[in-house]
């Protein structure tokens, strides 16, 4: 169909956009005095967002009845999970430059670190679990690796809310979508929309 | 200030120093920077500069300074007085609740390097804090 994959070329066009904004700003100078922090940071925020447009997709599939977006639900995981590993990349070789010593330090000081990794390890998972190869090799128990995804997303959430100095509004906001998204999934809500799809 | 029109913080913003750290010969008000004025940004048109203190406690464009009998509660206290004290020293060896405080990045420099007591000023200021817990007064 179509319209399928004008949503997919919509969808990769605007998972890039960030990586082209910072590369932009990037080889303008125009990052923060502290470009490595502002790296760190805009890295890890897209691909929070990218990973609740993810879980965007399936409830609002049931809740339309419209099948064209599913593909995109893969599409923006893939790319949440790239945006983890180069947040994750950034805190270990620019930040911390491969030093394991005072990255241990940093892990057992800065517990929100664990956290965050114990997300993007699901994300990588994930992502090398992708393909179809994998799919048939792991049959039945795909989707149930794959609903790892949601513990993800609740990794993700703590750990931003974990790491802000004290103003909780901005992290709050999207651990809310990430509730709402949740609730979407549970058995009675999702019988309900489809009852007033079809009302 | 713009910034000081939203809610979530308890404004205006308060700093407070002991009398013998105000006294100090490193302790500033400032209102140039590299032989300029002082540009807005960076506190105009009075700024205090804590050098072995940490960043927040060198409060920008200040409007008002009282001698109290009681020691004030800082803008940061009041925010989150598990995280943040009055002292607010730089100090290595005491982290953050939530993150360490032992290593840095000065602007300009690609690696990390240990962030020193008092900011590298203890020779000069350690004497201030003889005898007390740095881990109580942090």
């Amino acid at each position: 169909m179509k319209l399928t994959r004008l949503f997919k070329y919509l969808a990769h066009a605007g998972s890039l956009f960030s990586l082209a904004w910072l590369l932009f700003d990037f080889s303008t100078q125009n990052l923060s005095v502290n470009p490595i922090q502002d790296l760190t940071l805009r890295t890890g925020k897209t691909a929070l967002i990218l990973l609740l447009l993810s879980l965007t997709i399936t409830p609002l599939t049931t809740a339309t009845g419209i099948r064209t977006l599913i593909p995109l639900r893969k599409i923006f995981g893939l790319y949440s999970a790239f945006y983890a590993t180069l947040h994750f990349g950034i805190f270990v070789g620019l930040d911390y430059f491969f030093d394991w010593k005072l990255i241990s330090e940093a892990i057992i000081e800065k517990p929100y670190v664990l956290v965050g990794f114990s997300g993007f390890i699901i994300l990588a998972i994930l992502a090398v679990t992708s393909t179809n190869g994998w799919k048939r090799r792991l049959k039945k128990r795909w989707k149930a690796v794959h609903k790892m995804v949601y513990a993800a997303g609740i990794l993700v959430v703590f750990h931003y809310l974990w790491v802000v100095k004290s103003d909780i509004r901005e992290p709050l906001v999207y651990g809310v979508i990430l509730g709402v998204l949740l609730l979407m999934r549970l058995p009675v809500v999702q019988s309900y929309l489809v009852k007033v799809r079809n009302a | 200030m713009p910034g000081q029109k939203e809610k979530w913080y308890d404004w205006p913003y308060i700093e407070g120093l002991r009398l013998d750290e105000a006294m100090h010969e490193l302790t500033l008000l400032a209102t140039g920077l590299y032989g300029k004025e002082l540009p807005n940004q960076n506190g105009a048109p009075v700024r205090l500069i804590v050098p072995w203190k940490y960043g927040f406690k060198s409060s920008k464009s200040i409007v008002k300074i009282e001698l109290t009998r009681q020691m004030p509660q800082s803008f940061w206290m009041k925010a989150n007085s598990k995280e943040y004290g009055f002292y607010a020293n730089v100090n290595p060896e005491v982290p953050h609740p939530r993150w360490s405080q032992s290593t840095e990045r000065r602007i300009g420099e690609f690696r990390r390097r240990k962030t020193l007591m008092f900011n590298g000023y203890e020779e000069e200021v350690g004497h201030l804090y003889s005898g007390m817990n740095l881990r109580k007064f942090f």
